[in-house]
């Protein structure tokens, strides 16, 4: 599985697994030591990131702020049988729908959906019905950023409703004060 | 019956696939000696789709050789080298198999070579001498010829571990394809008679099956009798 070695993300998941070897838990305290973070806006940060991994299935949650390691580092890859069918489809250049499905493990939906980014991404080509040709050829499976980019976009708003939050917290709070300094004044 | 049957495509664990796993077993267990495996056998019995299975869920390298690599042992290593994660390989030929015998030595994970035939013969030296020097398992797959390259380099052939002749498919695997893949009974009477017409080509029994299924579904049964098989042979092998 490619990981963006250099994100955020992937600091914290070398690091889970690391602290969870042998499935031994950890908690978030062992998590902000080993990344030493100091701030309270680091932590938040950690816990996000952390939700991440609990979704792609890399750790578990087992008690309050007590994580394991789902899977082993390498079944713990969500993207296992994207490795797979990338193999599959180096291997054969051209593949059908069908040859991932019997190769690589994958639902023919999952298989379909997967090509249909890889098409998009311009990685490879549809030559005729369920039929596709590897057009880009590198040895590193091509990171499609699409769910990122979600998650990006996702967290992007999380922060951006907080920030409004503050802000009509601070325009109440103003506007109090405002009205309150216009009753001085009318005394 | 109330569904129809559809072919679904499914990798049947046939006879060959299991020797495939067991060679790969040998070569693993004897890593450190640098070891060569034989795949060999005519077209169609599935020696490029099971190394490719195998290659899939195993960290290993799968190179198709191409003619154009036949006059350029440079290219073939430079592609070697590439992936093997070397980025840029070098440009002449001394360097280039030093830059894949590190990453092998690094890494040793087995080499399939497919369609070894096309190569020159020269090929296979280069073969023994980066599997001998790296450790590394080197699988070399071809058609029926490739044997006898390798039988008349003595070096080459005291080095290969296990020859795996790919045998046509077998009349049992016939009726685990159809029922696996299918859905459809077919008795061991039907299973012969496929077997037999289509020599135990995988791709033409495939066919056949579908011939099979097309017409079953138009019968609305799940199982073929031996009459059914015969039209399915008649439409699927012989057009």
């Amino acid at each position: 599985m490619a990981f963006n070695e250099e994100s955020y993300t992937h600091q914290v998941r070398k690091l889970c697994w690391a602290l969870g070897v042998d499935g031994k838990p950890f908690t978030l305290s062992d998590l902000v030591d080993g990344l030493m973070i100091q701030t309270a806006a680091e932590q938040r940060k950690l816990v996000s990131r952390l939700r991440d991994l609990k979704r792609e299935g890399t750790v578990q949650g087992v008690g309050m702020s007590l994580y394991r390691l789902a899977k082993g580092p390498e079944a713990a890859c969500a993207g296992e049988i994207r490795l797979k069918m990338w193999k599959v489809l180096r291997a054969r250049r051209t593949v059908h729908i069908d040859d991932l499905v019997e190769l690589a493990g994958a639902s023919r939906e999952y298989a379909k959906e997967w090509l249909e980014t890889m098409a998009r991404h311009q990685v490879v080509r549809a030559v005729a019905k369920g039929r596709y040709l590897l057009i880009v050829d590198r040895v590193e499976m091509p990171r499609l950023a699409d769910n990122a980019q979600k998650l990006r976009r996702l967290r992007a708003r999380q922060k951006a409703l907080s920030k409004l939050g503050e802000a009509r917290v601070a325009i109440d709070e103003a506007e109090k004060a405002i009205n309150e300094m216009g009753d001085d004044d009318g005394d | 019956m109330s569904q129809k049957l559809q072919v679904q495509p499914v990798f049947v664990n046939t006879g060959n696939v299991r020797n495939f796993g067991a060679m790969m077993d040998g070569l693993e267990l004897g890593a450190g000696e640098g070891r060569l495996g034989l795949v060999s056998g005519r077209a169609g019995r599935g020696k490029t789709r099971t190394s490719q299975a195998w290659h899939a869920n195993n960290d290993s390298v799968y190179l198709r050789m191409v003619t154009a690599w036949r006059t350029s042992e440079l290219a073939f290593l430079q592609q070697l080298c590439r992936e093997l994660g070397v980025a840029r390989p070098a440009h002449r030929k001394g360097p280039a198999y030093y830059d894949a015998l590190e990453q092998l030595q690094r890494r040793p994970v087995p080499v399939f070579l497919d369609e070894l035939e096309k190569m020159s013969r020269h090929f296979l030296d280069l073969v023994r001498d980066l599997s001998d020097q790296s450790t590394a398992p080197f699988v070399m797959i071809g058609e029926e010829e490739l044997a006898s390259f390798c039988r008349q380099n003595r070096r080459v052939w005291s080095r290969v571990f296990e020859h795996l002749d790919f045998a046509p498919i077998a009349a049992p695997d016939v009726i685990v394809f159809a029922k696996q893949a299918a859905g459809l009974g077919l008795d061991a009477k039907g299973a012969t008679l496929l077997h037999t017409a289509s020599e135990g080509d995988f791709r033409l029994v495939k066919r056949c099956l579908i011939a099979l299924v097309q017409d079953a579904n138009a019968k609305g049964v799940d199982r073929a009798d031996e009459g059914m098989v015969k039209v399915a042979i008649k439409r699927g092998l012989r057009g």
